[in-house]
This record gives structure tokens, C-alpha cells and sequence, in this order.
């Protein structure tokens, strides 16, 4: 009981210290004029998937580092549920590509397929969520 | 495009929309912990793995892999690949188990606290979940079935055998 409100809580401050910062930094790119510029020229791939150009932002975080940064910079733009679920589902089948990688590989199997396997079905998902709804 | 950037608005949007998305958030995250941490110390892993042999029975693998798949499904991927460490050290997992397992669980892992998050911030819960979960479960049964043509002879499996 107590583990998990410590873990609730270490959770959350984890979230916030991770999302508010790229939250912030999203913000003001966007207030800078640097992320529509981002977004032009990823606009063409995420039409496919119904997001706009900026949520490529959140999609490459993901990958990258974690959920929680790509939820950071969810935050900052503005998204409608359809959108938000698309690419809450895209995350959720690709996101911490080099840590979780490096997790299933200490269980022994080769991973390069699995790294393929993830972002392929990200995309269909977003592929037939878009078209589907 | 303004030249001057809006420092009023950039300030505003930031407290308005960190601080209500952190509280909301929090809402989720903290009963769902709570939730999971007493799962966890119930150890009712191994009586839901018992309860999931009517599916996982088509993977065709054995019943030692199915703690470690259920452990991910649940409590994450790093949890998971502990549980099948240790499955493959004092169990009968083969390589053909673990790649059934890890290929179920890097699609689909940690299925409580991550869903949970992005149905905080407002997502469609039952979109994110279920498909992914069909997901996992029709890419496994085709690497279950698939197994002899896809592994590679000649790669020695000296991996899986020496853990």
C-alpha cells in the first residue's frame, strides 16, 4: 500500500520532471517560429496517420526517450481526441526504442526485428485508426 | 509569422497548461500505482498465467514461459525480461519460447500504467488497448506457427542456451 503511493508519486514526479520541461521548450518553439517549420516538412508523412506536422515532434521523442517526453510536448500542442488517440496508440506500440531494446536483447533474441516489428505496427495503426474513424 | 514573440501568452499557456495537466495526471497515475503495487504483493501472477492457458496454448510453447509473458503484459517490460531470465536459467524456456515472449511483450507491455497515462491526457482507452493487444497476439501466433522458416540455421544459439 505504501510502495505503491511512494511509486504513484515517484511516477508523477517523474512525469512532470520529464514532460514539463519539453512542455515548456515545445511552447516556446512554438511561440518562436521554429516548429511549424519542423512541421512543414514532416507534414506530408503524418497526414497519413491524421496528426499534424508538429506531432512528429512527439512521435521521434518517443522513440527516442520515453513516453513521458513525447507526453510533454502532447501537452503543448493542441490535439483533438481522435488525434490524441492515434497517437497515444502509435507510442504505445513504438516509444523507448533504445532502452527496451536493450532490455529484450539481455533476454537473448535478436532485436533488430522486433525494432521493425514495433514502428511498422505503429504506423498501420495510425494508418487504419485515421481512416477507420 | 510575428517577428516579436508573445511573452504574455508563452507565460500564461505554460501555467495554465503544466499545471492542469500535471494535477490531471496525477489523478490517474497515483491510484493506478496504488492498484498495481497491490497485485504485485497479493502474487496473483502466477493464478492469472494459470487462467491464460486457453490462449496462450496456441503459442504452443511452454507452460514455464507463461509467468514471464504475463509478469510483461502487467508490470512492464524490464519486469518481464527479469522473470524470463530467470525462467530460462531453471526452466524448460526455449528459444523458440523467448522469442514468442519478447515479440508478444514489445508490443505490448506494461498495458495498466501506460494506458492509463495517455487516457489522462485524453485519449480513447479502449482504441489503445484492445487493437494492440489483438496486435500482439496475431504476431505471436504467426511466429509461433512461422517459427522453423524464419529462425536461420546457421546462426548457432548459443544466445538463449548460454543464459
Amino acid at each position: 500500500m505504501k510502495r505503491g503511493l511512494g511509486k504513484g508519486l515517484r511516477v508523477t514526479w517523474e512525469l512532470t520532471r520529464v514532460a514539463v520541461p519539453v512542455y515548456i521548450i515545445v511552447t516556446w518553439l512554438q511561440y518562436a517560429g521554429v516548429l511549424p517549420v519542423i512541421a512543414g516538412v514532416c507534414a506530408p508523412v503524418m497526414e497519413l496517420v491524421g496528426l499534424p506536422g508538429e506531432a512528429s515532434l512527439a512521435l521521434v521523442m518517443g522513440w527516442l526517450l520515453h513516453l513521458y517526453a513525447a507526453i510533454g510536448v502532447i501537452l503543448g500542442l493542441s490535439l483533438s481526441t481522435k488525434q490524441i488517440t492515434i497517437i497515444a496508440g502509435m507510442l504505445l506500440l513504438a516509444h523507448s526504442l533504445p532502452l527496451e531494446t536493450v532490455v529484450a536483447r539481455q533476454t537473448g533474441v535478436r532485436v533488430l526485428p522486433l525494432v521493425a516489428l514495433r514502428l511498422a505496427a505503429s504506423f498501420l495503426f495510425g494508418i487504419l485508426l485515421n481512416l477507420g474513424w | 509569422m510575428k517577428k516579436q514573440m508573445d511573452f504574455g501568452g508563452f507565460a500564461r499557456e505554460l501555467v495554465r497548461g503544466a499545471g492542469a495537466s500535471v494535477l490531471e495526471m496525477a489523478c490517474f497515475i497515483i491510484p493506478i500505482m496504488l492498484f498495481i503495487e497491490i497485485l504485485r504483493d497479493l502474487n496473483i501472477l502466477p493464478r492469472v498465467a494459470a487462467l491464460m492457458d486457453p490462449l496462450f496454448r496456441w503459442f504452443r510453447m511452454s507452460k514455464d514461459a507463461y509467468l514471464p509473458l504475463v509478469a510483461g503484459i502487467f508490470f512492464g517490460l524490464a519486469f518481464g525480461a527479469g522473470v524470463i531470465i530467470q525462467a530460462v536459467r531453471d526452466g524448460n524456456v526455449n528459444r523458440r519460447d523467448l522469442y514468442i515472449v519478447n515479440t508478444f511483450l514489445v508490443i505490448c507491455h506494461s498495458i495498466v500504467d501506460d494506458t492509463i497515462l495517455f487516457i489522462s491526457i485524453g485519449a480513447n482507452g479502449f482504441l489503445i488497448l484492445v487493437p494492440r493487444i489483438l496486435l500482439a497476439f496475431l504476431v505471436c501466433l504467426a511466429v509461433a506457427r512461422l517459427y522453423r522458416l524464419i529462425r536461420r540455421p546457421q546462426i548457432p544459439e548459443s544466445r538463449g542456451e548460454r543464459l
